[in-house]
């Protein structure tokens, strides 16, 4: 369903992850844990594009949502002026280690052979961020509802514009999820009247109006009250039975625990563990892993 | 010399339609001027080098250049080398509206940027275009915050808008002076012109106020 491979991203001179792969199957849940600052809002908003990859790539339901990354393909690497240049030097296994450690390829001198490689692979696979963003909710941890329209505006906005539907379809879509999370007597009010905890409500209301495939949430009870933080996680939970496939960023680690299929533990940029949530919890294997979770638990 | 502002009454008929030809050049620069201030603050907004150079260079020209000067080139010089012909009306207008678009495009600018990132996450997220996302979910917001200075390019336009009676455009001031030569008195008319736009600005600067108010107060979740 979500295939990550080789992910880097960088801003400027910061490298943020380094080398992330990543497979996710269709109805998963996967939790990402990790110290602030690894990574794990950026290898989220990755997904959807939110944050476009220094390197690698991502496919979702097989289809490619990045442009494709050469040092992922030895046939491309084959093909490139570099390698040909090198030939002889090493053997081909070799050869490919070294361009790929060394960044050698460089786009505008690899040839007409190279570039028609990449542009097979684009042409055959490639799928634009919008189409991508129509299968991918994600939910934020500041809501971002929008203020100057009224929760049910909020919630059929995009589903007509996007999707095409009718608005007394979208409508009738709105009412059926607001029911589901407990907050259809809210339909006609702005944002700015709600409590955060019911906020969040709505907004997990209005991504799951896009009927997508797959939900991004970023630490959604992290903006909450204490006293709202369980009306959100209750929301989320009951979701997660629907068999919708789902990726969180939390540092609610019970409810962690308690929902995901798989927990992958993010440090500095690379995935140090990638385990279920009994053996995570129970025996972390790195000495970072446990090092965190006597910090938080 | 005694003052006589009986001798007005003959001339209420001229102020009444000049009223309406001042009021009317005002309002259709603020909407024009508004119309264009979208494009121009999106160019200013851009990622694209082009679109911002062109930008600032069309405020610097309208903010540089004399308001008059500009009157007169777009009334009796740009008909000379380009094939367009304008009544006084018209040139005025579009002087105007140019002009607004300069300095309201400048607001809107800012109260596009002051937009929380999250809002265009979330339109994103939710696949929604570029256009739509400007038209429907961040220029609404923006304009919000514009409001308090729509009303001040309002009151200075109204104040510009004198400007057209050069072009011979028949406003309130052109009133007064076409007074003044039948009657040979200038106190009065002009007095009474003076108290007039005075009386107008100050009523159109609390309704400013009222709004600057209001906007603060709903930013406030
Ligand atoms: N747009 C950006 N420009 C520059 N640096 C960024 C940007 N976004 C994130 N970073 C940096 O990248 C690093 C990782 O950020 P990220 O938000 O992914 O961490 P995180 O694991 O989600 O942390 P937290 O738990 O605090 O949310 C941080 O050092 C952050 O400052
Ligand atoms: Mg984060």
């Amino acid at each position: 369903m979500i295939d990550i491979k080789g992910l880097y991203k960088d801003f400027g001179a910061l490298h943020v992850l380094k080398g992330i792969t990543l497979h996710i199957d269709q109805g998963e849940i996967i939790s990402i844990i990790g110290p602030s600052g690894s990574g794990k809002s950026t290898l989220l908003r990755s997904i959807n594009l939110l944050e476009e990859p220094t390197f690698g790539e991502i496919w979702v339901e097989g289809r490619l949502i990045t442009p494709p990354d050469p040092y992922l393909h030895p046939e491309v690497i084959r093909a490139s002026n570099t390698y040909k240049k090198l030939s002889g030097t090493a053997d081909d296994a070799q050869l490919i280690a070294r361009i790929k450690k060394e960044d050698l390829l460089y786009e505008k001198h690899e040839g007409a052979e190279y570039r028609r490689l990449l542009r097979e692979i684009t042409g055959k696979n490639f799928q634009s961020a919008y189409e991508v963003r129509k299968k991918i909710g994600m939910v934020f941890q500041h809501f971002n509802l929008f203020p100057h329209m009224t929760v049910l505006e909020n919630m059929t906005y995009a589903p007509v514009k996007v999707l095409g539907i009718s608005k007394e379809e979208a409508a009738e879509r709105a009412r059926r999820l607001l029911t589901q999370v407990g907050m259809l007597d809210k339909i006609g009010v702005y944002p700015s009247t709600l409590s955060g905890g019911q906020k969040q409500r709505v907004a997990i209301a209005r991504t799951l109006a896009m009927e997508p495939d797959i939900v991004l949430f970023d630490e959604p009870t992290s903006a909450l009250d204490p006293e709202m933080v369980k009306e959100v996680l209750d929301v989320i939970k009951a979701l997660a039975k629907t068999g919708i496939t789902m990726v969180l960023v939390t540092h609610e680690m019970g409810f962690a625990r308690e929902v995901s299929d798989r927990i992958v533990f993010l440090d500095e940029g690379v995935i140090v563990e990638d385990a279920d949530p009994a053996t995570f919890f129970s025996t972390p294997k790195s000495d970072r892993a446990q090092a965190f979770l006597e910090k938080v638990l | 010399m005694k003052l006589d502002f009986s001798i007005i009454l003959p001339w209420l008929p001229n102020f009444g339609a000049a009223l309406i030809v001042t009021v009317q050049v005002t309002i259709c620069s603020l909407l024009l001027g508004l119309v264009l201030s979208v494009p121009l603050s999106l160019c200013k907004i851009s990622n694209l080098r082009p679109l911002q150079v062109f930008a600032d260079f069309y405020t610097s020209v309208f903010r540089g250049v004399p308001l008059l000067v500009q009157v007169f080139m777009m009334y009796f010089g740009i008909p000379l080398v380009l094939p367009v012909k304008f009544n006084a009306f018209q040139a005025g207008t579009l002087v105007f509206a140019m002009n607004s678009a300069a300095y309201i495009s400048e607001s809107m600018k800012g109260g596009i940027r002051a937009i929380d990132r999250g809002q265009y996450e979330a339109a994103m997220a939710l696949g929604v275009h570029y256009p739509s996302m400007m038209k429907d979910i961040i220029l609404p917001q923006a304009i919000k915050s514009v409001l308090p200075s729509l009303v001040n390019e309002f009151i200075s336009l109204l104040k510009n808008t004198t400007l057209i009676s050069s072009i011979g455009l028949v406003d309130i001031l052109r009133v007064g002076q076409m007074i003044q030569s039948k009657t040979y008195r200038a106190f009065e008319p002009f007095f009474v012109i003076a108290i007039f736009y005075y009386v107008l600005v100050m009523l159109l600067s609390t309704l400013g106020k009222y709004l600057e108010r209001r906007v603060n107060k709903s930013d406030r979740h």
